[in-house]
C-alpha cells in the first residue's frame, strides 16, 4: 500500500535511529518524493552528528572546586549557628541583668534572702499569679535562655559533615 | 560505571569524617556531568558552574538517597532540574537565525567537513530551542548513549514515552534546520 508524505515523515526519525525499519513502501515513496528523501537525508545527517558531537569533559581542578564550594556553604552555615548562638548568650546576659536589677531594693540581700526562703516553701505549691515578680520567673527565663544556648552550640558540634541539611531538590 | 560500587561509595560519602569519598564520587560523574551540562546550558559560560551544583546538591540530598534509583540516574535526574531551573531563569533572546550559518541545509552536501561543522553549529542552535525535558532526552541520549530505561526512571515517564519524546524532539530539530 502506498504511503502517503505525512505518514513517511512521522516514521522518518525512527528510520533514520535504526529504531524502526524502512519497508519497501517506505522506499517506494522515497524514490518518488526528493521531498520526503530530502528529509530522510538530514534526519541521518541530524543522527550522525549527534551522535558524534564530542563530550566536553570537566576542567582540571573541577572536584577541588566543587569541594572547596562545600567547605565554604559549610562554613556559612557554621557561622549562622554560631550568630545564634551568640545572640542566644547576649539575650540570657541581658535578661540576667534585669532580673538582677529588678530584685535590687532597699532591703538588699536580706530581702532576696527571705523571697528565696519563701519560694523554697512555695516550690511545691501552684506557679506564681500573675503579676507576681516571681524570683522563680525572673530568674528562670534567663536560665532557659542560657540552656537553649548551650543546646544550640552542642548540636552544632555534634552534626557530622554530611549533616548539612535541605534535601538539594534531590531526594532518590 | 557499576552501581555497587556506586552505592558503597554513597555510604562511604555519608559515613565519612573526610571529603575523600566524595571527591572520589566527583571524579567517577565529573566528566559526564559536565558533558550533559554543557549540552543542555543555554549559557557556555555558565557551564562550569551549573555543574558544580549539581554535585553541591548531590552532596546535599546524601542524607536523603534511599537507593530505590541508580546513583547514575538520581545524578541525571539533578542534572535535568539544574538546568531546568537555570533555564527557566529570565534570558536575552537570542534568535535563531543564519548569520553566518550558510544556506538552507543541502542533503548533498552533509558529507563535507565543513557542512559537517555547519550542522554541528546550527544543530546546537536548535537544540537551545527545544522545551528542557527534550533538550536533556537528546542530550544523555547521545552522550554516551544512555539507555531509554535509564531515561525513563530519570524523568519518571514511561519508556515508550521517552521513545516517541526522542523522535519528536529530533523532528523539531529537522524541522528549525530545513527552515
Amino acid at each position: 500500500m502506498a504511503m502517503t508524505c505525512e505518514q513517511v515523515l512521522e516514521s522518518i526519525e525512527a528510520v533514520a535511529a535504526g529504531d524502526e525499519p524502512a519497508d519497501a513502501a517506505f522506499d517506494a515513496h522515497l524514490a518518488g518524493c526528493p521531498s520526503c528523501a530530502a528529509a530522510l537525508a538530514t534526519a541521518r545527517a541530524i543522527e550522525r552528528t549527534l551522535a558524534s558531537s564530542p563530550a566536553v569533559g570537566a576542567p582540571e581542578r573541577f572536584s577541588q572546586s566543587v569541594l572547596a564550594r562545600i567547605r565554604r556553604d559549610r562554613w556559612r552555615e557554621e557561622q549562622q549557628v554560631d550568630r545564634a548562638f551568640h545572640a542566644a548568650i547576649g539575650i540570657a546576659i541581658v535578661a540576667m541583668l534585669a532580673a538582677a536589677v529588678s530584685l535590687w531594693n532597699l532591703s538588699g540581700v536580706v530581702r532576696l534572702v527571705l523571697l528565696a526562703i519563701e519560694t523554697m516553701s512555695e516550690v511545691s505549691q501552684a506557679s506564681a499569679e500573675p503579676g507576681t515578680n516571681h524570683p522563680i520567673l525572673a530568674l528562670g527565663l534567663p536560665a532557659a535562655l542560657f540552656a537553649t544556648a548551650l543546646a544550640v552550640w552542642w548540636w552544632a558540634e555534634r552534626r557530622s559533615p554530611y549533616d548539612a541539611g535541605g534535601d538539594g531538590g534531590a531526594q532518590a | 560505571m557499576d552501581q555497587a560500587d556506586d552505592e558503597a561509595l554513597i555510604e562511604l560519602c555519608r559515613t565519612g569524617q573526610d571529603d575523600a569519598a566524595f571527591a572520589a564520587l566527583i571524579d567517577r560523574y565529573k566528566d559526564f556531568v559536565h558533558a550533559l551540562v554543557y549540552r543542555m546550558a543555554r549559557d557556555r559560560a555558565k557551564v562550569e558552574d551549573l555543574a558544580q551544583d549539581v554535585f553541591l546538591k548531590v552532596h546535599r540530598g546524601l542524607p536523603y538517597f534511599r537507593g530505590d534509583a541508580k546513583v547514575a540516574t538520581w545524578i541525571y535526574r539533578i542534572v535535568f532540574n539544574v538546568c531546568a531551573q537555570d533555564r527557566a531563569r529570565p534570558r536575552v533572546e537570542v534568535p535563531l537565525d543564519r548569520e553566518g550559518g550558510g544556506p538552507p541545509l543541502d542533503p548533498g552536501r552533509v558529507d563535507t567537513a565543513f557542512a559537517d561543522l555547519e550542522l554541528r553549529d546550527r544543530l546546537d542552535k536548535a537544540m537551545s530551542e527545544l522545551p528542557d525535558n527534550y533538550r536533556f532526552l537528546v542530550a544523555a541520549h547521545y552522550l554516551r548513549g544512555v539507555q531509554y530505561d535509564a531515561l525513563a526512571e530519570a524523568l519518571d515517564i514511561p519508556i515508550g514515552t521517552v521513545k516517541t519524546h526522542l523522535h519528536r524532539a529530533k523532528r523539531m530539530l529537522r524541522e528549525k534546520l530545513s527552515r
